[in-house]
């Protein structure tokens, strides 16, 4: 047990000899003691943005939600648009090769596009340009013999 | 106003309003009184030194990037400002950082008897001493200024009286019960 437990006597003491009465902030006098440094605090009202309207960027750079959501955005946007420009590449290609080999346009691939886009008649001008382009032609193989 | 919270008064003084931070000073003045009291001493020298901490507070506000710890960041302006007025004025008794200059003068024997065992004290213990008996300054508040936890002041608070207590009971003061 502590033998100093009874602390009235000591609270007394202490109490006495310091002085307890609360102090009272002056504002009016403090703002005359230190004029530089209270205009220094009210300058910054016409430094920062008006009541109510806060900047984009400063919501931004505020929340972490935010900055991660946007960011996500951001990778989401940038990997979309290079996968429709590596998927394009691969398209141009594709139709370079029907059009300069003839061996390529004469494909099922390239037969079956040719046949969705303008029918029995595209697929005719596919075979004429590809045997157009093919030296020498053979004149006594048909249409039919050569689908064979 | 005064229900604000001090994160809320924090960003409207770094926003320019004076008001907030009038708000804010009156709210931590007792406690900064009193802890530049139990460094400087004398209670005109350490309402001096808080008004000083408040006006460079003034202007360092927008430096403060935990808003909620303003009783904590207050506190050690505060410190440093007491203990640069201690080194200029040049008291004329310093124990460590706490002045007894009137320990000489034409106080009663209690009075001395506790200036002087307050003076033993450390630092951090005189601190907490003064902040409790500052108006009964409650353990919330305390916990507030301090940054450490109420439980923490608790122990902090019987330690320190309990060193005042064997000190002023070897002088004959209390009742020491065996």
């Amino acid at each position: 047990m502590n033998k100093y437990k009874d602390e009235k006597w000591l609270d007394e003491l202490i109490s006495g000899y310091i002085d307890t009465s609360e102090p009272k902030f002056d504002a009016e006098k403090w703002r005359q003691k230190y004029s530089w440094e209270f205009q220094s605090l009210v300058d910054r009202r016409s430094q920062s943005s008006p009541e109510g309207q806060v900047g984009i960027l400063s919501v931004v750079l505020k929340s972490r939600v935010v900055k991660v959501a946007a960011a996500v955005i951001i990778v989401a946007i940038s990997f979309f648009i290079i996968h429709q420009q590596s998927s394009e590449k691969v398209d141009t290609n594709a139709v370079s090769k029907v059009t300069i080999s003839p061996t390529d346009m004469l494909t099922v691939a390239s037969l079956n596009i040719a046949y969705r886009k303008g029918g029995l008649e595209a697929v005719e001008a596919q075979f004429e340009k590809a045997h157009g382009t093919r030296k020498p032609r053979a004149t006594s193989i048909s249409l039919q013999e050569l689908l064979n | 106003m005064s229900q604000e919270s001090d994160s809320v008064l924090v960003e409207a003084a770094v926003n320019g309003d004076d008001e907030s931070f009038t708000e804010l000073c009156r709210r931590y003045y007792p406690a900064m009184v009193a802890i530049t009291h139990s460094i400087l001493g004398d209670r005109h020298l350490a309402e001096d030194a808080a008004q000083q901490a408040f006006a460079k507070a003034a202007v360092q506000l927008p430096r403060l990037t935990r808003k909620n710890q303003f009783g904590g960041w207050i506190a050690a302006i505060c410190r440093n400002a007491a203990r640069d007025m201690l080194r200029t004025t040049k008291p004329r008794h310093v124990t460590e950082e706490y002045s007894i200059a009137a320990v000489e003068s034409n106080e009663n024997p209690a009075s001395e008897a506790v200036k002087v065992a307050l003076a033993s004290l450390s630092a951090s213990a005189r601190e907490v001493i003064y902040l409790r008996f500052y108006d009964g300054m409650s353990y919330e508040h305390i916990s507030a200024v301090l940054g450490i936890s109420q439980q923490a002041i608790n122990g902090r608070l019987r330690r320190a009286k309990r060193k005042l207590a064997e000190q002023l009971s070897r002088k004959g003061f209390g009742e020491v019960r065996l």
